[in-house]
């Protein structure tokens, strides 16, 4: 059975659901908050996993992934800033409505659609996971390599005008998987005689210190910079009323809902990405187009949807195969790590349970969301005015600890700092990070599977031609580079004339 | 001769010379059973991508006619010395941690931290002083008392 009974309790126990509730509260002020974002909000609570039991850990991440993309919606709307990159075409229009008086009715447009897309995304979620699962099962190392390949090509070639920056990137990271101890021979690789280096590079410490270093390093720039927060909530009343007026979007949403969850499938994009397509494809089809942008609901509509919908189809390829989709999966797969559980077509068959839990819990902090946007988006306007100098370094001392309480050492310390800096300097060179990161997730599965399928094959790469699920993977890898090339290439025609 | 983009140029010898030395380094592995291509092979072959990916970026920024010079980026003094002391900070924090132990380090931390970014009137000092403490007490109590986690 999918929805495991044991997984399904665990989650309604009276703990697991207070639980949760801090989690979607803590994500919703988080991801409120300008320039943190929901990888910032999963980095910052890992830690506080570390104690838990894996499945209690586990049903907190996803409620504060969820709480974390709905909370930039906040900000886009009083502050014209988006408080996660989620939240970037929210500001096209709520903003402008905020700014005419109605702050209030921009809100609650955004919190239904948030609700809306979270319950499309559930429904995909428990719809394509097992599906995906069960195919999965039929992979062996060819297609695992494969998958590997695509996952960094899709990643890559997402980074238009950079992809030569993010091959390297990629490159990289999948260099950084090889320090240590080799998973295949046993043997100490690029460790230099310490002892520290043995283990190779922990996953959280490069995680935490790529993502929240490099931002606070890059959102310095804004220090001391005045900003005017709107004002601005709803009524109960108001809320029923966009409820109600909102069968008048309901194919906005549809489509919405499906672009989110599309791209939230898709490697190396996510929710950042969905809401800007979903946006530009409401605009694209309405018959006011020029209305977009100066306060059309139908814009909070598109992006609040996509973005809560793409959170299910990240965790999709995230459950299944393992393969995480943006920042933030990339941080929940290195917590997942942390509890020993491995992502993949194997949990689903022989953890039943811990699919229930993310499932459960995803359904359950949906529902949250709802109720803490409705009551307490008082609160959540109020984390606006933080001030970022006790923001920042209190940021820091967590990410510390947060390091440290990993393995009780500072060797991770260390290995957050300096891979702070080398966030920073790549970029402010133009180097994306995330096929770093996702290259030093996947690196292991890289090389073990490609050695695999090697010497499976006789010690020759012939038997990649016999599968053709392998090949497709392949095939999509190489089209996607080709793309991304040839628009490169259209691009660089337009701008040279 | 000029170079279009300094940044990328040298970018592009930094990962050149990291790659060379790595690819010097991957000899004193242990070569083992050479089970399925060997230890070596992978990091080699990356190695050598990402050498390939330098030159493309030392190549193409290099010109042989002065290339128009995008307008200059003015450079923000005062971001450059936040980045410059709370980077220095943390690097003290991090290295005072095990000697100080963590409450202290965390509080020297901290305040040093709000004042250099904050507004420094008596108001908002009294004000980081509470939230330093409130901050590193709380962060201890939840760590070391709820979570049974280490704290240094």
């Amino acid at each position: 059975m999918f929805l495991d009974l044991d997984g399904t309790l665990f989650v309604l126990h009276p703990l697991t659901m207070l639980i949760m509730l801090a989690g979607v509260f803590g994500g919703l002020i988080i991801g409120a908050i300008p320039g943190l974002t929901s990888a910032m909000a999963v980095a910052l609570l890992v830690p506080v996993t570390y104690g838990m039991d894996a499945k209690l850990g586990l049903a907190l991440l996803v409620s504060v992934y969820l709480g974390a993309i709905s909370g930039g919606l906040v900000s886009a709307t009083l502050l014209n800033i988006p408080g996660t990159p989620s939240a970037v075409a929210t500001t096209f229009d709520a903003y402008p409505m905020a700014k005419r008086g109605e702050a209030g009715k921009a809100l609650a447009y955004g919190v239904f659609a948030s609700f809306c897309g979270s319950i499309l995304g559930f429904f995909a979620l428990i719809s394509l996971a097992p599906a995906l699962g069960r195919f999965a099962l039929r992979f062996g190392p060819y297609e695992y390599f494969a998958l590997v390949v695509f996952t960094l090509t899709c990643i890559i070639s997402i980074a238009r005008g950079a992809l030569v920056k993010g091959f390297i990137s990629a490159c990289l990271g999948l260099f950084l998987s090889t320090v240590g101890l080799s998973s295949t021979d046993g043997l100490p690789r690029f460790t230099f005689g310490t002892n520290w280096l043995q283990s190779g590079f922990s996953v959280m410490p490069v995680l935490i210190g790529m993502f929240a270093v490099s931002q606070i390093l890059d959102d310095l720039q804004s220090l001391k910079k005045p900003v005017k927060i709107l004002s601005g909530t709803f009524t109960l009343g108001e809320f029923l009323r966009v409820a109600i007026n909102f069968k008048n979007s309901l194919w906005n949403m549809v489509r919405s809902a499906l672009i989110g969850i599309g791209i939230g499938i898709l490697p190396g994009t996510g929710s950042g990405l969905s809401n800007i397509v979903a946006y530009s494809q409401a605009k694209y089809a309405s018959k006011n187009p020029e209305s977009f942008g100066t306060g059309n609901p139908n814009g909070i509509i598109a992006s609040e949807t996509a973005n809560n919908a793409s959170v299910g189809g990240a965790l999709i390829p995230l459950m299944t195969l393992g393969i995480p989709g943006d920042a933030t999966t990339m941080m929940m797969i290195g917590a997942f790590m942390i509890h020993g559980i491995q992502p993949g077509p194997l949990l689903i068959r022989d953890h039943p349970d811990l699919m229930a839990v993310v499932v459960v819990s995803y359904l359950v902090s949906t529902m949250y969301m709802l109720l803490i946007q409705m009551g307490f988006i008082r609160v959540l306007i109020k984390a606006l005015a933080v001030p970022q100098a006790i923001l920042y370094p209190v940021i820091i001392v967590l990410c510390v600890m947060g390091c440290y309480a990993l393995n009780s050492n500072m060797v991770d310390v260390w290995v957050f700092f300096g891979m702070g800096l080398l966030g920073f300097f790549m970029k402010w060179t133009g180097f994306p990070l995330l096929p770093l990161v996702l290259g030093l997730i996947l690196g292991g599965m890289a090389e073990s599977e490609f050695r695999g399928s090697y010497a499976l094959g006789g010690d020759s790469l012939a038997g990649y031609l016999d599968r053709p699920i392998a090949l497709i993977f392949l095939a999509v890898a190489v089209l996607s580079v080709a793309t991304a090339l040839y628009s490169a290439r259209q691009a660089k025609k337009k701008t040279v004339p | 001769m000029a170079i279009r983009n300094k940044k990328d140029f040298f970018a592009g010898i930094l990962l050149l010379v990291f790659s060379g030395v790595m690819y010097r380094s991957s000899y004193s592995i242990s070569s083992g059973l050479d089970f399925a291509l060997g230890p070596t092979f992978f990091p080699r072959i990356l190695l050598i991508c990402v050498a390939l990916g330098a030159m493309f970026l030392i190549l193409v920024n290099i010109g042989f006619q002065q290339a128009a010079r995008p307008a200059a980026e003015p450079l923000d003094k005062k971001t450059f010395f936040y980045r410059f002391c709370l980077v220095a900070l943390t690097l003290a924090y991090i290295m005072v941690i095990p000697v100080l132990g963590y409450a202290t380090a965390t509080l020297l931390f901290l305040m040093p931290s709000m004042l250099l970014m904050g507004e420094r009137t008596l108001k908002n000092c009294t004000q980081y002083a509470i939230i330093a403490v409130a901050i590193t007490f709380g962060l201890q109590y939840i760590f070391s008392d709820l979570l049974n986690l280490f704290l240094p």
